[in-house]
């Protein structure tokens, strides 16, 4: 087979390819389901994901303008009411004044689509731009972590190369700012700068991994990962015959201090297993 | 953009100035949604803000020319349009503003989530509240399944909402427009109190079907200042596809942001309106004509040859008994139809036809599509199994297929029965047997039959392990097939030391540990996990919907969702995305289907012309499309002679719609006997034997 022409590439999917080319093709290219569990306590996951989908929720109708007295009498949980006081008293501040919460950018590298969706996009006249993600996950991972992340990558890459039409002028990548904000941690959000060095590197490694797909698509040979102990949080470990049940996810959150067992609640599929 | 390949009328359109706004009409396969497309590109290339265009189509599919248009790797970097459908725009305004909203609409509990109800959570709640009704006398004149009973019911809310009137007029307006025996009033009676009670349920649990989600946006979204300036800053731009497929309300709501949008174009078929039975309103996309500033109108097809136009007319011409020159010579092959005399010759006739079509190459499977009024299981099940023996891929989009007719399904629900023994229902020998004989690979039908009969007691639903059985008993069964009963056995007798707290769970760690290991049949069955992975879902909805029954406190959602089940109450399951079915492969759907599709074929096959499904509506005898319609006049009543037209118009606009959706030829198939053992000769059969008679007399005439 070949890469579809249309086949847009997304921060989830280029992690998916990077963690293991053999889940991209099979979740990314050919849309297999596969409903195993994916991780356990998965009940607890399932909480957590509904949890953390109502946050994002709440902060989008926020943004939106509905008044704050309104979105609360929604909150009758004391978790999402913990995460929602924390949000109103540290969230990021100072942030440029065109916002665009819950936004998608397109861009085309490669001869492909690249597709952000942002959950803020935020814009000055003057070009400043900071993008802001809003985590949800047990624990605030590792900056070095973050940093490795398609994401961190990806999304500056597309506020560059496709910014400048909300603006009607260039947006230059010193001007571009990711931030990461925790509700693990609300008064620590993490802030990587952009800059030309990084855009030209993001670039040329990106359009490379996007090379490397289509190469392996012609060849139709989307090999599995080499660390078979990631395999335990993969729907599709039977499929690959690499295992039977799924593994418990480390509530203590010491995986995240192991480089090969990276667990983001982020890339959980959300409740399909 | 390039525009060089557009004719001079489509330029015109996709390259129209921004003001005023564009109305532009014509049949099908006269170039409208080209120019739709290249409109939007033309709009990205003069740097309108992306994210500031929706595209508006009636139903999913016809929105699919545009999406393949913003997949373009070449587009313009920035903001995504969307494409949305009405119900979609609906939806997410209600999701975004219900706290705005909830408390006045009338919600018990306004602070609590909502709950979206699909067609089929939305069926299952009606059945909870008219079950009970049932046994009171309710609906006694009829004789229908109680499915489609149910759903008949929320077809009337979804009316009320789609055309802009209050649910509690149902009944009324029904009535007001009958003409038939006294009995039929206290149905409508009866059916406007179920409406009403399904209405109060909703509120008081915070359920949200269809019609409640338009009611709500129609009548307090759309106008709050809040959502409506977020509509007016996200909405500049407006391409509405196919406005005549849509509903009333839908096209009020266009008709008031048309001043107020920097550009709109708005793209209508000619002689369409074939999801009038939905609501559909072509007359209210007529008056959004009067709207628009320009107006193009484009005659002709891109698809449809000169000799099939001709077919077209002149069958229209019959249908609608006007006047008409005899048809040419030329059209004698298209008026013939095949004649089988009973529908098993039909169908082989037919699939021998496509198979000498693809091989020939002559024609791709992707080009041939197999037509009918309905599709039967039975019907489906036979072209299918046909076209497959003979190499053939065919694809079929049947708008409701049971999830509970797969193997696959049954099987997980007898597992699951099994697992569960404090539910209290043990599966039956026969149950068991197929679920054996389908999950494990290699078990043929006899020896899942003895397994069943030797190591499974159905009074007290336990399985007993192989590995205990006499040795003759083993080597009948055989070691492989025993060593992996016995793994279903283990993994089953451990899970009930320790239960999932949920359906879906348990299935989902039966599919993962089990079903999908080598050596069962799930293993490396992307169909089988396709099927498993949308009954999980089908759970999951009906959980988070859920609300205990008062008359059953104790029942868990699980087990209430098996009942469910079994007795059909949950029969249509979603359907599979459009763009994920195969490409290359024999269309094979209702007619009605296939237009909505929108896609042509260059060879129809239309089958048993001779039924009268090609002509009349559904029986519905708890509503009625015609007159729960805004064109419809209160005082009036419903009449024969209102009926026949109506079948006959229904009759002429989708042969039109058929034919000008082909680009080859058209091949008409007849049976003397049809599915249900009775002889049919209904007026699409009688309009084309006409035709061809009329044809016979003249060239006798001419010598």
């Amino acid at each position: 087979m070949t890469l579809p022409p249309d086949f847009a590439f997304s921060q989830s999917n280029l992690q998916d390819y990077v963690a293991c080319p053999r889940r991209f093709e099979l979740r990314c290219l050919r849309k297999r389901a596969w409903p195993a569990i994916p991780g356990e306590p998965v009940q607890e996951l399932e909480r957590l994901q509904d949890l953390g989908e109502r946050f994002h929720r709440l902060v989008y109708q926020h943004r939106t303008g509905i008044p704050l007295e309104v979105i609360e009498r929604q909150i009758l949980d004391h978790e999402l009411s913990e995460w929602w006081h924390s949000y109103l008293e540290y969230a990021p501040q100072g942030l440029p004044t065109r916002q665009y919460p819950e936004f998608t950018l397109q861009a085309g590298l490669a001869g492909y689509r690249l597709l952000a969706k942002f959950d803020l996009f935020t814009l000055d006249p003057d070009g400043r731009c900071v993008i802001v993600d809003w985590k949800t996950g047990l624990h605030r991972p590792r900056r070095d972590r973050l940093q490795e992340r398609m994401q961190t990558r990806l999304y500056p890459l597309v506020a560059a190369l496709a910014a400048h039409s909300l603006l009607g002028r260039e947006v230059l990548p010193e001007q571009i700012e990711m931030v990461y904000w925790f509700t693990s941690d609300p008064q620590h959000p993490e802030v990587f700068s952009y800059s030309p060095e990084q855009l030209y590197a993001d670039r040329a490694e990106i359009s490379e991994l996007i090379r490397a797909i289509a190469r392996l698509a012609e060849k139709g040979d989307f090999p599995p990962c080499t660390d078979e102990r990631t395999c335990g949080w993969c729907v599709y470990r039977s499929l690959c015959e690499r295992g039977i049940r799924a593994e418990m996810f480390d509530p203590d959150g010491s995986l995240e201090e192991d480089p090969g067992l990276a667990f983001d609640f982020d890339e959980i599929e959300p409740i399909e297993f | 953009m390039d525009l060089v390949e557009l004719s001079f009328e489509q330029q015109q359109v996709a390259a129209a100035p921004l003001h005023p706004s564009v109305y532009l009409e014509g049949p099908a396969g006269s170039g409208k949604t080209t120019a739709g497309v290249r409109r939007l590109r033309f709009l990205l290339d003069q740097c309108v803000p992306g994210e500031q265009i929706l595209i508006l189509v009636p139903q999913r599919s016809l929105g699919l020319p545009y999406a393949g248009a913003l997949a373009d790797p070449h587009l313009p970097p920035g903001g995504l349009p969307s494409i949305l459908t009405f119900g979609g725009l609906v939806k997410r305004m209600v999701a975004l503003y219900w706290p705005l909203i909830a408390e006045e609409a009338g919600f018990a509990h306004p602070g609590r989530q909502p709950v979206f109800l699909t067609m089929e959570t939305a069926q299952f709640y009606m059945g909870t509240l008219v079950e009970p009704l049932l046994f009171e006398g309710y609906f006694d004149s009829l004789r229908m399944e109680r499915n489609r009973l149910f759903s008949q019911i929320l077809d009337n809310l979804n009316k009320a909402a789609v055309v802009g009137f209050q649910h509690t007029e149902l009944a009324e307006r029904l009535k007001a427009a009958w003409s038939g025996s006294a009995t039929q009033l206290r149905v409508y009676d009866q059916m406007q109190d179920c409406a009403n009670r399904f209405r109060a349920y909703c509120l008081e649990h915070n359920l949200l079907d269809f019609s409640l989600q338009v009611e709500i946006f129609t009548r307090r979204l759309a106008h709050h200042p809040l959502c409506s300036a977020y509509l007016s800053s996200h909405i500049r731009h407006l391409i509405y596809d196919n406005v005549e497929e849509d509903v009333p309300v839908a096209h009020d709501l266009v008709g008031e942001w048309l001043p107020r949008l920097d550009s709109a174009l708005l793209i209508s078929d000619k002689d369409a309106g074939f999801r009038a039975f939905l609501g559909a309103d072509p007359a209210g996309a007529e008056q959004l004509k009067e709207c628009c500033g320009r107006v193009f109108t484009f005659s002709g097809s891109y698809v449809t040859p000169p000799l099939m136009q001709r077919f077209e007319t002149v069958l229209a011409n019959r249908l609608a008994s006007r006047p008409a020159d005899p048809p040419e010579p030329e059209l004698r092959i298209l008026l013939q139809v095949r004649q089988g005399r009973f529908y098993p010759d039909m169908i082989a006739k037919v699939c021998a036809e496509v198979a000498d079509l693809v091989r020939s190459g002559e024609c791709p499977p992707g080009e041939i599509a197999i037509l009918s009024p309905y599709l039967s299981d039975s019907l489906r099940f036979a072209i299918q199994n046909q076209l497959k023996s003979r190499g053939i891929p065919s694809r079929s989009n049947r708008p409701s297929r049971s999830l509970m007719a797969e193997p696959a399904t049954r099987s997980l629900l007898t597992l699951a029965k099994l697992a569960h023994p404090e539910w209290g229902y043990r599966p039956g020998e026969e149950d068991l047997r197929s679920a054996l004989f389908f999950c494990i690979e290699d078990l043929d039908y006899l020896r899942a039959a003895l397994l069943t009969q030797m190591r499974y007691s159905v009074a007290k639903g336990n399985l007993v392990k192989y590995a205990d059985a006499p040795p003759d008993y083993q080597q009948r069964i055989g070691y492989r097939n025993g060593e992996l009963f016995d793994r279903l056995v283990d993994w089953i007798t451990e899970y009930r030391q320790n239960p999932a707290p949920t359906l879906d769970l348990f299935l989902a760690r039966l599919f993962g540990e089990v079903l999908s290991q080598p050596g069962f049949a799930f293993h490396r069955r992307y169909d089988q996990a396709e099927i498993t992975a949308r009954v999980i879902e089908s759970v999951q909805k009906f959980r988070r919907g859920w609300v205990p029954a008062p008359d059953r406190p104790d029942i868990s959602p699980a087990q209430q969702y098996v009942e469910v089940m079994e007795k059909g109450l949950l029969a249509a399951t979603y359907l599979p995305g459009w763009e994920e079915e195969l490409e290359d492969a024999v269309r094979l759907m209702p007619a009605h289907t296939f237009l909505m599709e929108n896609r042509p074929a260059q060879v129809q096959f239309w089958l048993d012309v001779g039924s009268y499904g090609w002509w009349q509506r559904l029986y519905q005898p708890l509503t009625q499309p015609h007159v729960l319609t805004r064109r419809w006049p209160h005082d009036q009543r419903w009449t024969d002679v209102h009926e026949y037209r109506a079948n006959q118009e229904h009759l002429a606009r989708l042969v039109r719609g058929l034919v000008r959706r082909c680009s080859g030829e058209v091949r008409l198939y007849a049976v003397g006997v049809n599915e249900g053992g009775s002889e049919e000769r209904g007026p699409l059969l009688l309009a084309l034997q006409g035709l061809l008679r009329q044809m016979l007399a003249a060239e006798v005439q001419h010598g």
